[in-house]
């Protein structure tokens, strides 16, 4: 019977050829698209997580009730040995001190009059070390001006406030905030480049300071505020990473609240929202697809299953029952349903490779370099999305079959052989 | 017996203005008590942060309401540390860099060391009368003492902190409890003034602790450990060039 | 009672409408014996279809009562009736309603799909139909490349490949010319007398009825005559 549905279905291209384009196209849209989107997602989580968050983060617990105001005064203070552990520890991070502090940034002139000032949000990083955090920050690709330090005492700021405040590169000013206890903190420091953050607050007046610096400066020797660890390999699998979190600060984590905490990236800047919003669009554009591909491979059921009215009053004749040949066309759409999705996947496959490969320069439509997004957006394709849209090619097609047979219920028996009479 | 019943009258009504004197009249007696033409003294002040007790020490000088000069004597990282001002202006050297940093702007309310107490609150002016009006709202006894209770407002919007209540020691003219409020009517510190000795013919808190209420933490003691009114002191003090010396 | 193959007994058939019900055959008294060639004769719209499609298990009647092979059709589940179609029964039409995607093999092996045949089984049973019907040069064509008569043959077949008991042809000639309406009308009538199959026609046309052996007059949903031609 099967092989008899099956040349019933390539015999007749009116009942394949439509609902196989359809199907087909619809799989690669979803293919392409939710790869594409599942890229993107990831370039902002990724970069999200070099920008802010790492893959995970190793904070104080009182740093932590206050994690939002940043308050490096409730940091690390001269954790360098804890640190080493830690590292032998988890192999598998590289990992990054981080301190953000405000302070004032004031341009005087001999006297001490203040020509002009701007109060400016620091980052603090290893910057001379190694360019791990260089690459974190996309430092080279959202660089205005200037150079990047390579000696103490030489800062990156927001290239707007630096117009703001009427700078030259060389220029030397002070830096004043307070120590992590408090006391008044002064720096000075060289303007040796300006760079373009592509967010708000930071534009507004941000540094970019190495950490050695910001250490002395801040009076926090051996210290930082947060330990950033990026996953060598890139790959964030979020349960895996609360697995190794929970462990961490089963083991770590004590009554003192300077002891450390470790976060998962999903702990922070509601990225777990982010995450759990992107299952969730999936999941909804899935239904979405498989709703108007339904809707659609219903009506051209309909119109081929008028065609095959003779059809189904000799079936029936034949002594076939009609939940027989109901079934028999589920099964018709199944065919076509896989045939149709596997031509998306495929469809959707070389579409997609060649922009995971490449990528999409977003940069090329006029969009400038920031530290939050990557310029360069690439699809992304696994078994998951392939899984994603296949399923829905084949229920589209069955949802389509499904309603369009039911008007062979709806029609008395000798009605069907009415209609092969004229 | 007329002239018996007039002088009668007026010794009531004497007793009764001695009994309840305007409330300006307060603001005069706690200015006339508190401020003087120079001030000389030395301070500690004991910083309680969540994570540590700090005590800053300093020598302080101040002229009239408007000029006022410290330098901080303790502990080392902090010694050398100046700070001047000078009407509204307000400088900070600093002995490490040999730089001299003007504060102004929102970077007056940022807290000074680490204190309770923000840049703004070291530039008030000293005297109450000229920057508020007060109004009586009863008396009461705080920590013993027999006090007016009076609720101040700011005669200007330039003044940092729109309203305050205080309590007013009535016998020493020391207000002993201060609450200082926002436009909003949040409560935004308050201070409490003790160990109040008698300096010369005035008296004087030697302990005040100021809370802010903004702030988790258990306050900022303030305790002065000498203090000398009417000194003489060298108009250098308080020249913007003596500061990097 | 035992050679009876199709028992009628005062059977109506309404068909409701917009002005209430219509009565397509009314009060029918009829019986079939196996090996019958008989025919239904009337005029357009006089309710042969209507017959055949009740005694085919298509339809049912709403009065009386109506057995094939002992089997009530009025009682019968869908299951029941699709099984005594598949098993008993074979159907001609006048349009013959082969299935234009299979060739004329296929076609004709189709109803036996239903039945648990193995495939060889199913070849033999197939090839002789088409032998019978003269058809085995055409195995591999599809109906679209076949004439009329050829097509009409295949519909015979296709009927006749399982051997059924009792053959339903309705004006299975209406299409054809003389000389195919005379072919298949012999290749039935020779199918009748060897295998025993039993035919029941509608037709209204002459060559046919020239054919049966009984006639059966309709008019109007009622019969009016029926008469056995003399052997
Ligand atoms: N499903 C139906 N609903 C209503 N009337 C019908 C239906 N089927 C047939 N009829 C009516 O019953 C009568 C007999 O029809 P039919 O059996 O097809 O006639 P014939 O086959 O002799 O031409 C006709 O008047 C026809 O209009
Ligand atoms: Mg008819």
């Amino acid at each position: 019977m099967f092989d008899f549905i099956l040349k019933g279905i390539f015999r007749d291209r009116s009942r394949f050829l439509f609902p196989i384009i359809i199907i087909s196209a619809g799989v690669s849209l979803m293919v392409f698209f939710l790869s594409f989107m599942d890229g993107y997602i990831e370039s902002m989580i990724r970069q999200n997580a070099r920008f802010e968050t790492g893959h995970v983060k190793i904070v104080t617990k009182a740093y932590n009730e206050l994690i939002s105001q940043k308050p490096y005064d409730l940091g690390f203070l001269d954790n360098q040995e804890e640190l080493d552990v830690w590292k032998t520890e988890y192999p598998q991070f590289d990992w990054a001190e981080r301190i953000t502090f405000g302070a004032i940034l004031d341009k005087a002139d001999s006297l001490g009059n203040s020509l002009s000032q701007g109060q400016v949000m620091g980052f603090a990083l290893d910057l001379i070390g190694g360019d791990l955090e260089i690459r974190n920050l996309r430092l080279k690709e959202t660089m205005a001006k200037g150079r990047l330090p390579l000696a103490p005492g030489e800062i990156l700021l927001s290239d707007r406030t630096f117009e703001a405040m009427q700078l030259q590169l060389g220029d030397s000013l002070m830096l004043l905030g307070s120590t992590a206890d408090g006391s008044m903190a002064f720096a000075q420091v060289v303007i040796i480049g300006t760079v373009v953050f592509g967010y708000e607050a930071l534009d507004r007046g941000g540094i970019i300071m190495d950490l050695e610096d910001a250490r002395s400066f801040l009076d926090m020797p051996g210290g930082s505020a947060e330990v950033l660890g990026f996953l060598r390999s890139d790959s964030y699998n979020d349960k895996e990473i609360k697995k190794l979190t929970t462990a961490f600060n089963d083991k770590y984590s004590t009554e003192d609240e300077y002891s450390p905490l470790m976060l998962s990236l999903s702990d922070q800047n509601g990225l777990g929202y982010i995450l759990w919003i992107t299952d969730f669009t999936f999941l909804m554009m899935s239904l979405v697809f498989i709703l108007i591909l339904g809707i659609v491979l219903w009506n051209s059921g309909l119109m081929s299953g008028i065609r095959r009215y003779g059809e189904f009053g000799i079936r029936l004749a034949i002594g076939e029952e009609k939940k027989h040949i109901y079934r028999s066309l589920i099964l018709e759409s199944l065919c076509i349903g896989t045939i149709g999705s596997l031509i998306g996947l495929l469809l959707g496959f070389i579409f997609s490779y060649p922009l995971s490969i490449w990528g999409l320069d977003m940069s090329q439509y006029g969009k400038t370099s920031t530290m939050v997004f990557e310029n360069v957006i690439r699809t992304k394709l696994s078994i998951g999305i392939f899984i994603t849209s296949f399923i829905p090619g084949i229920c589209a097609s069955l949802l389509g079959t499904a309603l369009a047979g039911t008007a062979i219920y709806k029609r008395q028996t000798s009605q069907l052989f009415k209609e092969l009479e004229q | 017996m007329k002239k018996l019943l007039i002088l009668i009258l007026a010794a009531f009504a004497l007793a009764v203005q001695a009994q309840n004197p305007t409330p300006q009249q307060i603001l005069r007696a706690i200015d006339q008590n508190l401020t003087s033409t120079t001030v000389k003294s030395t301070s500690r002040m004991v910083i309680n942060s969540r994570r540590s007790t700090r005590t800053v020490a300093s020598i302080n000088y101040s002229r009239g309401n408007t000029d006022f000069y410290t330098e901080y004597t303790s502990p080392p990282r902090d010694k050398g540390t100046k700070m001047l001002k000078q009407g509204n202006s307000l400088w900070i050297y600093d002995p490490n860099t040999q730089r001299t940093v003007q504060i102004s702007g929102n970077m007056l309310r940022q807290s000074v060391m680490g204190s309770d107490l923000s840049y703004e609150d070291f530039m008030e002016e000293s005297s109450l009368l000229e920057q508020y009006t007060a109004a009586l709202e009863g008396d009461l006894t705080y920590e013993g003492r027999d006090c007016w209770k009076l609720l101040l407002t700011a005669k200007s919007n330039r003044i940092s902190y729109p309203s305050k209540r205080i309590y007013v020691d009535k016998a020493r003219n020391v207000p002993l409890y201060e609450e200082w409020f926002a436009r909003s009517g949040r409560l935004l510190k308050t201070i409490k003034a003790s160990n109040v000795t008698r300096i010369g013919s005035r008296w004087y808190p030697r302990r005040v602790v100021f809370k802010d209420e903004l702030k988790q933490g258990r306050g900022t003691e303030y305790i002065v450990d000498s203090i000398e009114f009417d000194v003489p002191i060298p108009a250098s003090i308080f020249s913007r060039t003596q500061l990097g010396n | 009672m035992e050679d009876k193959l199709v028992v009628i007994s005062k059977m109506s058939k309404a068909f409701p409408t917009g002005e209430g019900d219509f009565l397509a055959l009314k009060n029918i008294n009829l019986s079939f014996a196996k090996g019958e060639f008989s025919g239904i004769v009337g005029p357009s719209g006089s309710g042969k279809t209507t017959m055949l499609n009740i005694i085919g298990s298509l339809d049912s009647q709403t009065e009386g009562e109506v057995k094939v092979m002992g089997y009530e059709i009025k009682e019968l589940s869908s299951k029941q009736a699709a099984d005594l179609r598949s098993r008993h029964l074979g159907f001609i039409f006048q349009t013959y309603n082969l299935l234009p995607v299979y060739t004329v093999y296929e076609n004709v092996e189709f109803p036996l799909l239903l039945l648990s045949m193995s495939k060889e089984e199913r070849h033999k049973a197939v090839m002789q139909a088409l032998e019978w019907l003269g058809l085995t040069d055409k195995i591999k064509s599809r109906p679209a490349q076949l004439s009329g008569g050829q097509c009409q043959r295949v519909a015979i077949a296709r009927a006749m490949v399982k051997q059924p008991g009792l053959v339903l042809a309705d004006e299975p000639t209406a299409n054809l010319d003389t000389e195919n309406s005379l072919h298949i009308l012999d290749m039935m009538k020779k199918l009748n007398q060897e295998l025993g199959t039993s035919f029941i026609f509608s037709t209204h046309d002459q060559k046919v009825i020239d054919y049966l052996r009984r006639v059966i007059r309709l008019v109007d949903g009622e019969v009016v005559s029926d008469d056995t031609k003399a052997r």
